[in-house]
């Protein structure tokens, strides 16, 4: 056992070896995935993973409210001169760290985001489309909608303990605002439940 | 939704008479029946991100086997707590339940939120000074109130250590640096890496570790 | 390529007996060859380069290769230059003179092997790849001698056809890494043959002979195909365990029996250590000597050799070692290396570990004990002991890869509380010598003439019942000392204030751990153990062991399947009825209901009325222990040691004390 571990780690080390053949480097991600030592359980790294697949170009106005906040996030990022394009290319997801992100109409799961907003503020929102302004930018931005804050409700329990950092919001939805997908901003998937009616929790899922 | 019974029906058959109720263990905040069915239809209704693997939704009932690890940290870190707080916050208990009853519900309640963020503040990627007092703090919280409600209970051993925890994390670091996922992940890959045991023969490695087992029938050739 | 050869042969490291306290940590058969001198190095060269000539000048005419003449020749030619390679290289290693002077003879000895592989087993004129039918021959001929650097290795496998390459890599890969028996990886390499030899048939004309001798060079079984990848270059040793003491002997030669003492007054083992098997070779019948317990250790400095040979290793561990030099400024920590543990470590002169030009690591330590079988095999309980280690000093992204993880052995047995001292004792020692004076590696990616690494391990992370057992610590059922961090009494569990714990000192349990070494007897160990909860633990073989600062309390056992488990379900009663610990915890006067549920009233009811009605003790078999359990508590009945509370023994008890009134 120790032998054949011993000889499949070795292995491991000169597939990574860059003069290693390339006919045989190509098994390594194979290999790779089935060992997945490394999956999770890690620190984030300061990353955004554009995903490459099944993109394609949307006309601004099929989603309505798209124009406005775009140009409302090109007047508030300094970007005056920046006109509203006609199309964008729309993605399925992007990776931001190690957490994927999706428009909640591809993966419901993914679409529940919690983002630290201008005034730092923690904000619990759904993403309704995932999308670069030209298909060979680097930069992706992402719409989203955010859950309209609840009213202050003393009899929550929640609320008496901040630092479990749950969100109380009501299931009803704001306007469409861009929000550009970098790791400043401390995107994370989250844990929704509803708690009474039109009410939801939210809890931040991040590894932070 | 709260029942008026103050104890559930099946706790009934463990603690007829007064001086079982002694002798066994009344688990006098336990979850009703009902309550049990809010808590697995709340973690069934809950959305998760993939990554994050929920408990079972017949939590309690039989044939959902044993659960892991983070099943239990992803019970108390989100779905228990959110599910008491509807059940048995102060506000939300019916009135025809005893003031003594629901006060006490209401402490184990603030139990649960103490140990939830006690440990999510010990099992975080980041931490530091700080952060460990007041997991220290949260969890000497947490385990005075545990003995607030049940006076004549002894801690467990486990119990105790969680409050050594609080100077490993600067000492160490965040505790995602020093846990034993690496190694239980090693050890279920090894498990998996071939070891020439082949059946039908009577192979080295059998010979390995079934001789050493002296006083258990021998392994035969099958 | 063989100038290559030739720095490899001698200046790569070398093998696993040279990591004693040396200067450099060369080898010590410096001592033992016989001073060569310059004018037997000419004479030698000389010889060589006459017998070169001669082969050359057999290759160039040769007529017929399967002749017997030419193959005689070819052969005695073959053992000429590979004895001479041999002692070439053993002077190279052993004597005083540079190594350049050994090049050139070593570079003209490669060449003229290659060549004579190439002429023994046919090589068509003008083909780029070498045939696929010198694939495994060539490589196991040159590498089975030196110890190529990883760089090298691959160079040469570069050279050969990609497709031959893949389709012997396939079932090697799947052996090794997934699951797949040595039959079926043979089976394998006989399917992929076919798939081969299907993809290249063009219409009635077949193979073309190129892809014939490539078809043909394909490894037979998977042996072979591991012998053309060998050059990962796993060194393991083989150790034997005794089965009944369950001390380890280092190898290569084992006596047949046991002769180890557990105390100096006590007699030898004498449990058989080895036993022989015979079996066929070439028609003869041989046998050999095999320990009953054998256990593979691997060699931790031909294997951090190998490892810093990796592309970006040693900068990563470079950048680590000043990291971990210098004061962690910011509140906020990330990761293990920027807490204070490894800021206290010191090095063999007492100064700070990290500050030094060799290069130094750190290491976690863990050890966990499972079953290989996943209990498939009903009734017996094979365990495992597998033993590994992680360098902290990688960053988290990297740490965890399969080819930076360093197993140390699997034990095959699971050594009792008493023996695992003597278990681990040998492993720990060489663990510490890599801390005291560490691996000179003679060649590096940033330092290609060599330099020393030093590795220390920062702790030891498992969970908490195997940590008591490898640290010599009492578990959480020890009378007194039941917690593994502090020396709280049991009686003073409750004590929730952190400042009132009485903190272990390491001196203390040094003292108690060295008085539980030299008692005489077990009789006596098991009195200081039970005075001091400590017992003797094979971690004190490392100098700088300190186990108040090296013990974790792993989290995830504590306090997710510890405390939030035990919430859960006996706070909050969600699930208890499956939870077969049942703790009566409440009353703390009352007996703790340990093994079983709570009988339920009707089967108390139907126990009370059977106890009333019974004549004689008989009348009450049939009782369950947990009835019985509550019937005599309910009579008075001491009821503890738990362990000794049998069935027959609860039955006697409560007839004796109820069942004759």
């Amino acid at each position: 056992m120790v032998k054949t571990f011993a000889n499949a780690s070795g292995m491991k080390r000169l597939l990574s070896n860059s003069a290693c053949p390339a006919v045989l480097r190509q098994t390594l991600p194979i290999i790779n995935r089935s060992w997945a030592m490394d999956e999770g359980l890690h620190i984030e790294e300061d990353h955004v993973y554009p995903n490459i697949v099944k993109g394609y170009q949307r006309l601004i106005g099929d989603m309505p409210g798209l124009a406005d906040a775009l140009k409302r996030y090109f007047s508030s990022t300094g970007q005056h001169d920046h006109s509203v394009p006609t199309k964008v290319w729309s993605t399925p997801s992007v990776t931001i760290g190690r957490t994927k992100f999706s428009p909640v109409t591809v993966q419901q799961k993914e679409s529940r985001i919690i983002y630290l907003d201008h005034q730092q503020v923690p904000v619990a929102g759904e993403i309704q489309i995932v999308f670069k302004l030209g298909k060979g930018s680097d930069t992706y931005l992402i719409g989203v909608r955010r859950y309209l804050p609840a009213p202050l409700d003393a009899a929550n329990p929640l609320t008496a303990f901040p630092e479990f950092g749950a969100i109380v919001v009501l299931s009803a939805l704001g306007d469409l605002e861009i929000i550009p997908a970098t790791t400043s901003i401390h995107c994370s998937t989250s844990l929704a439940a509803s708690w009474k009616t039109n009410t939801l929790i939210v809890k931040n899922t991040s590894r932070i | 939704m709260p029942s008026n019974e103050v104890i559930g029906s099946e706790l009934v058959d463990l603690c007829m008479d007064e001086t079982q109720q002694r002798r066994s263990r009344p688990i006098r905040d336990a979850l009703t029946k009902e309550e049990c069915r809010f808590l697995q239809n709340s973690i069934r209704t809950t959305v998760r991100p993939p990554s994050h693997r929920a408990p079972p939704s017949n939590l309690g009932d039989e044939g959902h086997g044993k659960l892991k690890a983070d099943q239990w940290r992803s019970l108390l870190e989100f779905d228990v707590p959110v599910a008491l707080a509807q059940l048995w916050s102060k506000e939300s208990q019916s009135e025809t339940v005893a003031a003594e009853v629901a006060e006490r519900k209401e402490k184990m309640l603030t139990a649960t939120m103490y140990l939830s963020i006690a440990i999510e503040l010990g099992t975080s990627f980041s931490t530091s000074r700080k952060k460990a007092e007041q997991y220290t703090e949260y969890m000497i919280k947490y385990l005075q109130l545990l003995l607030h409600l049940y006076p004549s209970m002894a801690l467990t051993a486990n119990q105790h250590t969680a409050l050594h925890v609080g100077p490993l994390l600067p000492h160490f670091g965040p505790a995602p640096g020093w846990w034993m996922f690496p190694f239980e992940r090693l050890i279920g890959a090894l498990q998996k890496v071939n070891h020439n045991y082949q059946r039908g023969q009577h192979s080295f490695f059998v010979d390995l570790l079934i001789k050493p087992t002296n006083h258990l029938p021998k392994a035969s050739s099958r | 390529m063989c100038v290559i050869y030739a720095h490899i042969a001698f200046e790569h490291f070398v093998p696993q007996h040279s990591h004693n306290s040396l200067p450099f940590g060369r080898p010590d058969t410096r001592a033992q060859a016989n001073e060569v001198s310059f004018d037997d190095i000419f004479n030698l060269d000389i010889e060589i380069e006459e017998h070169v000539r001669a082969f050359n000048t057999l290759c160039d005419n040769i007529v017929a290769l399967e002749e017997p003449s030419t193959q005689e020749a070819l052969h005695e030619h073959f053992l000429y230059f590979a004895g001479k390679q041999a002692q070439v290289f053993n002077f190279a290693t052993s004597t005083k003179i540079a190594a350049r002077t050994w090049e050139c003879i070593l570079e003209s000895l490669a060449v003229v092997l290659l060549r004579l592989h190439q002429v023994k087993y046919g090589q068509r004129r003008g083909e780029d790849a070498i045939v696929g039918g010198t694939l495994t021959k060539i490589l196991i001929v040159f590498f089975s001698s030196n110890n190529p650097l990883d760089t090298e290795f691959l160079s040469e496998l570069n050279k050969f056809d990609p497709t031959t390459l893949l389709m012997s890599f396939i079932p090697v890969i799947l052996h090794d890494h997934g699951k797949l028996s040595i039959k079926w990886s043979d089976n394998l390499l006989k399917l992929l043959r076919l798939a081969l030899v299907s993809a290249w048939t063009r219409g009635v004309e077949g193979l073309t002979f190129h892809h014939q001798s490539l078809v043909d060079g394909l490894p037979r079984n998977l042996t072979t195909a591991q012998k053309v990848f060998f050059g990962t270059g796993a060194v393991t040793h083989t150790r034997a365990i005794c089965p009944k003491c369950e001390t380890l002997f280092d190898g290569p030669e084992f006596p047949a029996r046991c002769n180890s003492k557990r105390f100096p007054s006590s007699s030898v083992c004498d449990e058989p250590l080895t036993e022989t098997r015979t079996y066929q070779h070439k028609g003869e019948s041989l046998s050999r000597s095999y320990p009953i317990l054998p256990l593979e250790e691997q060699d931790w400095p031909s294997w951090k050799a190998r490892w810093l040979q990796q592309d970006g290793i040693e900068e990563m561990l470079e950048a680590s070692q000043k990291y971990m030099a210098k004061q962690h400024h910011e509140d906020i920590l990330r990761d293990f290396r920027d807490g204070d543990a490894v800021r206290n470590l010191c090095g063999p002169d007492g100064k700070p570990f990290f500050v030094s030009s060799a290069l130094r690591t750190a290491w976690t330590i863990s050890g966990d004990h499972f079953n290989p079988y996943f209990n498939k095999l009903a009734g017996k309980k094979a365990s495992t002991g597998c033993y590994a280690m992680l360098c902290i000093s990688l960053p988290p992204s990297v740490r965890y890869r399969p080819e930076n993880v360093f197993l140390i052995t699997a034990l095959p047995c699971d050594p009792s509380v008493d023996n695992i001292p003597f278990t681990l004792g040998p492993i720990m020692r060489r663990i510490n010598d890599q801390w005291k004076s560490g691996v000179w590696i003679k060649s590096t990616p940033c330092y290609p003439s060599g330099r020393r690494e030093q590795s220390i391990v920062a702790n030891l992370v498992t969970d908490m019942p195997g940590g008591s057992k490898l640290c010599g610590r009492a578990q959480h059922n020890h009378g007194k000392h039941f917690c593994a961090m502090c020396l709280l009494l049991k009686s003073n569990i409750n004590t929730i204030d952190p400042s009132c714990f009485p903190m272990r000192s390491c001196l203390q349990e040094r003292d108690a751990a060295m008085r539980w070494l030299q008692a005489d007897s077990q009789k006596a160990r098991d009195a200081v153990f039970q005075e001091t909860g400590i017992r003797w633990s094979a971690f004190w073989e490392l100098e700088y062991w300190d186990p108040t600062s090296m013990v974790v309390v792993d989290t995830m056992h504590n306090l997710w399947l510890g405390l939030a488990q035990h919430h859960c379900r006996l706070m909050l009663g969600i699930d208890w009825k499956r939870h077969n610990k049942f703790k009566a915890t409440v009353d703390s006067e009352h007996p703790t209901y340990t093994g079983f549920v709570n009988p339920t009233t009707t089967e108390l009811d139907k126990g009370r009325a059977k106890l009333q009605k019974a004549q004689s003790e008989t009348q009450l078999h049939g009782v369950k222990k947990n009835v019985l359990w509550v019937l005599s508590y309910e009579a008075g009945i001491e009821l503890t040691p738990v362990k000794e509370m049998t069935v027959p023994t609860l039955t006697r008890r409560l007839w004796v004390s109820t069942g004759s009134l």
